[in-house]
């Protein structure tokens, strides 16, 4: 039993969690911009994040980072959930558990469970923490107060070695999940879950390839709110949604309902940007430009990269959920990854990209690191770039934007 | 052809009347309560000086922090571009400017032009207002002076003392140190300066290349500050012609763009 005092800190924070998250929905629902669909994205962001609701009967499992395929989960009849927070109110709550320098993405997921601030939290049976930063790996530790955890090593160097005695490790994982879902995968149960996925990933494809167009029919907020809420759904229901979506889109371009041309197209890059934390895209499209790119890992990169399996067995199939895990992630906490820097400069061109906006959380050492190697990308190619360094506070919302628009600007007489 | 630009800043608004290559006249105002009534009355005293009607303005466009609650502006346009458009007109015949120090109120920025003069990068303090205008002028009320002698008080110093925090707050418990040592002020100030200087040159080192080096904003005013800028940087620190307005100028001429492009 809680005791009162807690109850009653509780219910403040919560109230103000919601307030949060309410004002971030209302940003969105008032983007001047139809899309058929999306209404039924924030509904599900609303009953989760506003009232809380029971998203689903399948014992939850969560996860962080890029690194835990969702696949195995799916397939041992789990609902995986991505635990990374987004919300500012938690921070608060976080901070009194983790040390100040920490990242606000650990501090708020430490916060929403301290807090128990959702149903997601409160119900997680286990927490998979992969160990990836240095703030996911005391993170860990902590967790253990409010749940199971299964820490798993990521070895911070790609190479044939190291990948070796991962797939031991994701098979000790996959028993991990087995003992809480009671269910064993079977070869046809990970099969359905690679193609559930795979058919996600190709919707997921399809919209960024509408970002691609030079006539937006879709603006950078929304198509983060859509991919984002790709966590907090049930998949087969999110699959439907998102074809909706993309139907609803063709019909845009065939009907030539686009944006204004001359919009500066925004790479958007650095440290997670998870909902409701959408200060810098919204600020950054509130002021003229449009986010067409979206390299962040609770974004486009979650379900960029589809699994390749070659070899049909249970094993085979192991084996290829782990090299997707792993050999695409661009996670800057990798040593040497230099992957990241072509996939910008890919992503550069395919998007037709006039300016780079590279998000450092205040914390997020690994990220701030490889700031340096994208500004010499962006000089190297002469695309202007903008770093922000923030947490989620949104006291700093004025300063920023003062340099957002300039930044604008500077594009826009370029 | 007249144009007026209106820079509110966070201490002072400041106002400009100019034709396409002239200065004409300039007026400032503590920035106050009312951003529009300043406005106002800065515009009436624009054309009282310029010797003109209100008719004869063909546009007004601000910039800086209140540029949206001007309401008699016609456009507006930020800081940075405001600046980057200014020195058009305030960095006399022999400076090309490839990078621009802007001292204000309660920023600072360093602007760095591309060779036709256009804003090709740019970064803000965006931690605190030390080594921007407020913080010398915290340290001059200490001093037991003003804001527009500090600059020439320091010039004079032979010693100049250490000061090493760059929090407003933190350099004045240092700076009441200081005094209680019996150290003379024009030896703070210098050391204040020099303090200053080191915090800006680290901004701007990034952003040197072949071109001058441009100092605006009212911070330009301060003499003090400016040799200890070149002795940081070891270069060359132009001054612009109205420093204190160049925000405004390139809000005018900013809009006199808008217009001759209609």
């Amino acid at each position: 039993m809680k005791d009162q005092a807690f109850l009653r800190r509780k219910e403040r924070y919560v109230r103000n969690f919601v307030r949060l998250t309410n004002k971030t929905l209302a940003n969105l629902e008032e983007i001047r911009n139809e899309i058929g669909g999306i209404e039924l994205i924030y509904q599900k962001l609303s009953n989760l994040f506003v009232e809380n609701k029971l998203i689903t009967d399948k014992p939850i499992i969560g996860t962080f980072c890029y690194m835990i395929p969702d696949e195995i989960i799916i397939a041992a009849g789990g609902f995986p959930i991505k635990l990374c927070g987004g919300n500012y109110i938690a921070q608060i709550a976080g901070d009194e558990i983790a040390p100040r320098d920490s990242c606000p993405v650990v501090k708020s997921a430490l916060g929403s469970f301290e807090m128990e601030l959702l149903s997601i939290y409160t119900d997680c049976k286990l927490a998979i923490v992969p160990m990836s930063c240095d703030c996911k790996k005391k993170m860990a530790e902590k967790l253990v107060k409010y749940t199971k955890v299964l820490p798993l090593h990521i070895p911070s160097v790609k190479n044939e070695q190291n990948f070796k005695q991962l797939i031991p490790l994701y098979k000790d994982a996959i028993k991990h999940i087995e003992n809480e879902t009671g269910k064993k995968i079977t070869e046809s149960s990970l099969r359905k879950a690679i193609n559930l996925t795979k058919s996600i990933n190709r919707e997921a494809r399809k919209l960024m390839d509408f970002k691609k167009k030079l006539d937006t029919v879709i603006t950078g907020s929304q198509a983060m709110a859509i991919v984002n809420a790709y966590q907090y759904i049930d998949r087969e229901e999110y699959l439907s949604i998102l074809k909706t979506i993309n139907k609803s889109l063709k019909v845009k371009v065939k009907k030539k309902e686009t944006m204004k041309r001359n919009k500066p197209r925004i790479l958007l890059t650095g440290s997670p940007i998870v909902f409701p934390n959408y200060k810098l895209p919204y600020s950054i499209e509130e002021l003229g430009a449009i986010i067409v790119a979206d390299e962040t890992c609770a974004g486009d990169r979650m379900l960029n990269d589809p699994v390749l399996v070659i070899d049909k067995t249970y094993e085979g199939m192991v084996r290829a959920l782990v090299v997707k895990s792993i050999l695409p992630c661009t996670c800057p906490t990798f040593s040497s990854n230099k992957e990241r820097i072509y996939r910008l400069k890919q992503m550069i061109k395919d998007y037709q990209v006039d300016g780079i906006l590279y998000n450092v959380l205040r914390g997020c050492i690994p990220y701030d690191f490889e700031q340096k190697a994208v500004e010499q990308l962006s000089k190297e190619l002469e695309i202007p770039i903008i770093s922000i360094e923030t947490d989620y506070n949104t006291e700093d919302t004025e300063q920023i934007k003062i340099r957002l628009e300039a930044f604008v600007e500077m594009i826009k007489m370029k | 052809m007249y144009y007026i630009g209106l820079d509110g800043g966070s201490t002072y608004l400041k106002a400009c009347l100019i034709t396409k290559d002239k200065v004409i006249a300039t007026k400032v105002l503590s920035s106050g309560i009312s951003n529009n009534e300043n406005a106002n009355q800065l515009i009436k005293g624009l054309c009282h000086l310029g010797n003109i009607k209100e008719e004869q303005i063909n546009g007004i466009c601000s910039t800086g922090y209140s540029r949206r609650s001007i309401d008699i502006a016609d456009d507006n346009v930020s800081e940075i571009t405001a600046h980057a458009f200014g020195i058009r007109l305030t960095s006399g015949q022999d400076v090309t400017p490839r990078l621009v120090i802007d001292i204000g109120g309660q920023d600072m920025k360093v602007i760095s032009l591309n060779e036709k003069g256009k804003v090709d990068n740019f970064i803000m303090n965006d931690k605190c207002a030390a080594g921007t205008g407020k913080f010398i002028e915290v340290i001059a009320e200490i001093l037991d002076t003003t804001i527009d002698e500090v600059g020439s008080l320091s010039k004079e110093s032979k010693n100049p003392a250490d000061i090493n925090s760059t929090c407003v707050v933190f350099a004045q418990t240092e700076i009441i140190s200081l005094i209680a040592q019996k150290k003379d002020r024009k030896d703070i100030l210098c050391g204040l300066h020099a303090s200053m200087a080191k915090r800006i040159g680290k901004m701007a080192r990034k952003y040197i290349k072949n071109g001058d080096i441009l100092m605006t904003g009212g911070g330009a005013k301060n003499v003090g500050l400016i040799q200890a800028l070149e002795d940081e940087l070891m270069t060359d620190i132009f001054v612009a012609e109205n420093s204190q307005f160049n925000g405004a100028i390139g809000a005018a001429l900013y809009g006199m763009s808008l217009k001759e492009k209609e």
